[in-house]
């Protein structure tokens, strides 16, 4: 197990468009046995930052650290930090059992104890009845697992995963997740994430660095990055979320917000100033609609009216698109039944807890 | 997003870090590529066309004054442009159609077809000449073929027409059957790059299949075609071996092979050699830079999936014959060739009224013959063995590093592909002219060297691109994957990326010993003495000499030379199946 650091790495690649900063000044400390993700949309940042913990590319600028070591500067084969690509990269001239032993072999590993490794770092993923086949014979899922396992039989510092998952169907993307975590988990390594899966992030990441435009936008749990988010972007990558600007008219035990439709109350520990433009975010799932108005009892609740213009089901939960009375479409989630939800059609009031009203900054995209 | 600072962005962009892992790179590209390759492919070329820029010891135009004031030698030239023009638009005429039929129709047989279709590249026709003479004089096998079928009268004062035309014809066909598939191929890999959707758009406009054809396809297709006639203009416009064979004199070609061989030449001979290079590299460079330019379709994958047109049986038929009779074309003069190394005695008949092996065994037993191939052998395996170590290095360069200069590298390996082999055996007989501190090692000497830098450098392209076609289809992934576990640059190589492209590098080394052992030009040009002389100079020598059985003995060779070059290609096409195309076009 062992931390991983990295101090002001930048990288920046010459286009025929100007200067692409692809990696901007990021600085993250990763802890030992950390499970951490790097997530954010295409074009981000993210594998290029993996890319350059591996030691696939060199930073234009910064410092790479696997504990005390400074490994900037070491080639990718003197890092010892294994990886599972993208594409797996599994060598078609080998056998299942041959790509896993390589690892062990380049490590200089006797062959009796290499092929310990190999038969436990199979039985691991199961795949130990595939040894004598080549990849070419194996689904996409038995291609990823062998993958896994040759990373794995590296007896790696840390591992590396550049979205591992994103060639499997959905069903088995979903039991993935659970087999990746386990192994990852069981094997105690310092392990680093890309995915631009939102879900994957939340359900297996101890903590998570949200990327945008090549730098590092927030970090923290999962909890922390959807319930807390820093900024518009945040919100908006991770989860669904209603937005809505307005001015701080209010402080105290509450924020009071003016927006156009309305006023709505924030709880928050950090009281934005007084006249400042602030934005409000509040995630589908925390809005109560009814179909009538009327008064909901007590609390701290935002009352807001609107028209449902559409309606969705999802299977375990319906999305009501409501229209506010300046127009703006929010979307609402209602896992009431279809005979109390309102309908297409009719008049609805959103309810909206003032502790699930989140203030992010205004403008900027983060 | 947002630059920083100039000083901090140069700063970033030429960190040390970065460009530490390429120095090791360009010094190899440096050491093993640009120096050679500026010595034995730059050089010779400077010198061939230099030296005619040189009078008494100074720069001057006058042998260029002395060649363009020389009526003969204009002629010459004119002949090799006409003769060029007319083997291309052979070309033209037998490949376009049988490549849109391929590429537009589905019907039984067509894989076959293909594949056979390339057959012709393998019969040099060089060889096939030997023949020609025989099947299309005067009194030749076609005009008794023609007399059988009453078509001809032959008898006194009744001349049968002379389909070689003096020999011009037979140059021009036995040109145009040896390189049309290579148009084949430009064709085809330019109609298959069309997306259907533009074809469909016309239709669905108005425009009939044939006013589609000629406005949409043939425009969008006018890269490939061009790329594959520039090729063939080049390679007829300085064609040695098949004049010499036809004895047509009256050509360029033939008249530096003379001079060059016979210890006659001067700084005229040099204004010829820069004539010839000029007029071929301002045909390659047209032909890529200009005709040959792709045109933006906007998009470069298909859109929409085209329905090819399936054939019924008299459609398929039709397709059959019209390949079947240009393949038929193709290898007559190759069959005549075989007739002609196991005839015993071929008079005035149409096929030969007794044959014997007796030939084919006496290329084996006979000093000479036997030396020639020996020597073909030592010659092709050496320069084979430098093309692919030079030719692998420079493809991995080219490839996957990111040194400076790759493209000029790149550039610079395919040369010698624009560059016709009179002209580079002109400037290697410059270099190591009496005088010279390389005489030792020319013509007179012992050329060896010589033989084996000329084959290698001609074939170069060869190897550079089969190489590199394995290597763009090995996705980088799996060598980063090695170095991620552990193994060095040189292991992962040796253990990861040569096992994915052996069946490419094998295939590559085949073809490349196989073209080697069938070079005419430098062959003819650098092999002066008999003892030195590969088996394409030994052919010719058999030949011309004319007396007894020599002509014989010649077609046995060459017939050892289609066996070789047929088997190296049909096992380069299993290991490389559909991708063999791709090493012989533009």
């Amino acid at each position: 197990m062992t931390q991983i650091r990295l101090q002001g790495v930048t990288k920046i690649y010459e286009s025929g468009k100007g200067l692409l900063r692809a990696v901007d000044d990021v600085s993250i400390e990763i802890a030992s046995g950390e499970l951490f993700f790097l997530l954010g949309p295409s074009g981000c940042g993210k594998t290029t930052l993996l890319r350059i913990i591996a030691g696939l590319i060199p930073p234009g600028a910064g410092r790479v650290f696997f504990g005390e070591r400074d490994v900037t500067d070491l080639p990718p084969e003197r890092r010892n930090a294994a990886m599972v690509f993208q594409s797996y990269a599994l060598w078609p001239h080998m056998t299942v059992a041959q790509n896993v032993e390589f690892g062990p072999k380049m490590r200089g590993l006797p062959r009796r104890r290499r092929r310990n490794v190999v038969a436990e770092a199979l039985a691991s993923v199961q795949m130990q009845d595939f040894s004598r086949r080549r990849p070419t014979q194996l689904s996409g899922g038995q291609q990823q697992r062998v993958a896994v396992a040759r990373a794995l039989a590296a007896g790696a510092e840390c591992l590396l995963f550049d979205e591992p998952l994103s060639n499997l169907d959905a069903r088995l993307r979903m039991h993935m997740r659970g087999e990746l975590w386990r192994l990852v988990k069981s094997a105690g390594s310092t392990a680093v994430y890309v995915t631009h899966d939102q879900k994957e992030a939340l359900s297996m990441a101890d903590r998570v660095a949200v990327m945008n435009e090549g730098a590092i936008v927030q970090v923290g749990t999962p909890e922390e990055i959807y319930n807390c988010p820093v900024t518009r972007f945040v919100a908006d990558f991770v989860g669904e979320a209603n937005f809505i600007d307005g001015m701080v008219v209010g402080t105290g035990q509450r924020v009071l917000i003016d927006t156009p439709v309305g006023q709505l109350q924030a709880e928050t520990k950090d009281a934005p100033r007084l006249g400042s433009a602030i934005t409000c975010c509040i995630r589908p799932e925390r809005i109560r609609i009814t179909p009538a108005p009327g008064s909901v009892g007590f609390g701290a609740w935002s009352i807001l009216r609107a028209a449902v213009i559409s309606e969705t089901y999802l299977g375990e939960m319906r999305q009501l698109a409501c229209r506010l009375t300046n127009g703006d479409i929010w979307k609402a989630s209602t896992m009431g039944a279809r005979e109390t939800a309102p309908r297409p059609g009719g008049q609805a009031t959103l309810v909206i807890d003032a502790a699930d009203v989140i203030l992010v900054p205004h403008g900027g995209k983060g | 997003m947002t630059d920083a600072a100039p000083a901090e962005l140069d700063k970033l962009l030429k960190a040390p870090r970065a460009a530490r892992g390429r120095a090791p790179a360009l010094l190899l590209a440096v050491a093993f590529l640009f120096v050679p390759l500026a010595a034995f492919l730059l050089l010779p070329i400077c010198l061939a066309g230099g030296s005619g820029f040189v009078h008494e010891g100074a720069p001057s135009v006058y042998w260029f004054g002395r060649v363009l004031g020389n009526e003969m030698l204009m002629r010459q030239l004119l002949n090799g442009v006409a003769l060029a023009s007319a083997t291309t638009l052979l070309c033209f005429v037998l490949a376009a159609p049988l490549a849109v039929v391929r590429a537009r129709c589905r019907f039984r047989g067509q894989g076959l077809l293909s594949v056979a279709l390339l057959v012709p590249l393998i019969l040099p026709p060089f060889v096939g000449a030997l023949s020609i003479e025989r099947l299309l004089s005067r009194f030749g096998v076609l005009n008794m073929v023609l007399e059988k079928l009453g078509l001809v009268a032959i008898g006194p004062g009744q001349l049968p027409p002379d389909w070689l035309a003096g020999g011009f014809a037979g140059v021009m066909v036995m040109q145009a059957l040896h390189l049309f598939p290579i148009v084949y191929l430009n064709a085809s890999a330019a109609l298959a790059n069309i997306d259907p959707a533009h074809v469909q758009a016309a239709r669905n406009l108005g425009a009939g299949p044939v006013r589609t054809f000629f406005r949409v396809t043939l425009p969008l297709m006018r890269p490939g075609l061009f790329a594959g006639g520039t090729i063939v203009f080049i390679w007829s416009f300085t064609d040695i071996g098949t004049p010499l064979i036809l004895k047509v004199r009256d050509l360029l070609p033939v008249t530096l092979f003379g001079e060059l061989t016979g210890h006659a030449y001067t700084g005229r001979t040099f204004s010829l050699v820069f004539i010839m290079l000029a007029g071929a590299l301002t045909m390659y460079a047209m032909g890529k830079f200009v005709f040959g330019r792709r045109i933006d379709a906007g998009s470069s994958k298909a859109t929409a999936q085209d329905e090819l047109r399936k054939l019924g049986p008299l459609g398929t038929g039709l397709a059959w014959l019209g390949f079947g009779v240009v393949l038929f074309l193709a290898i007559l003069p190759h069959v005549g060739v075989v007739l002609y190394a196991f005839a015993d005695k071929w008079g005035s008949t149409i096929l030969p009224s007794r044959y014997t092996t007796r030939h084919m065994t006496g290329v084996l037993t006979s000093q000479d013959t036997y030396q020639s191939m020996l020597n073909s052998l030592q010659y092709a395996g050496v320069s084979t063995g430098l093309d692919l170590a030079l030719g692998g290095l420079a493809a991995w360069l080219i490839v996957r590093s990111r040194v400076v200069g790759r493209r000029c590298l790149d550039s610079l390996v395919m040369l010698p592909l624009a560059v016709p082999g009179v002209i580079l055996a002109a400037g290697y007989v410059a270099m190591t002219a009496p005088g010279s501190w390389l005489e030792e090692i020319g013509p007179d000497g012992r050329p060896f060297a010589i033989l084996v830098i000329a084959y290698a450098v001609r074939r170069l392209p060869f190897a550079v691109r089969g190489v590199s076609a394995g290597l763009e289809q090995v996705p980088e992934s799996l060598e980063e994957a090695a170095r991620n576990l552990g193994a060095g640059r040189a292991k992962t190589i040796w253990r990861i990326t040569v096992p994915l492209i052996a069946a490419n590098i094998i295939a590559a080394g085949v073809l490349t010993f196989a073209f080697a052992m069938l070079e005419v030009s430098d062959s003819l040009i650098l092999a002066q003495r008999p003892g030195d002389y590969p088996i394409t100079k030994q052919i010719y020598e058999s030949f011309v000499t004319g007396t007894g059985e020599s002509q014989n003995v010649a077609a046995a060779l060459g017939v050892y030379g289609m066996v070789l070059l047929g088997g190296t290609m049909a096992l380069a096409s299993a290991l490389l199946g559909k991708r063999l195309g791709a090493i012989f076009r533009a």
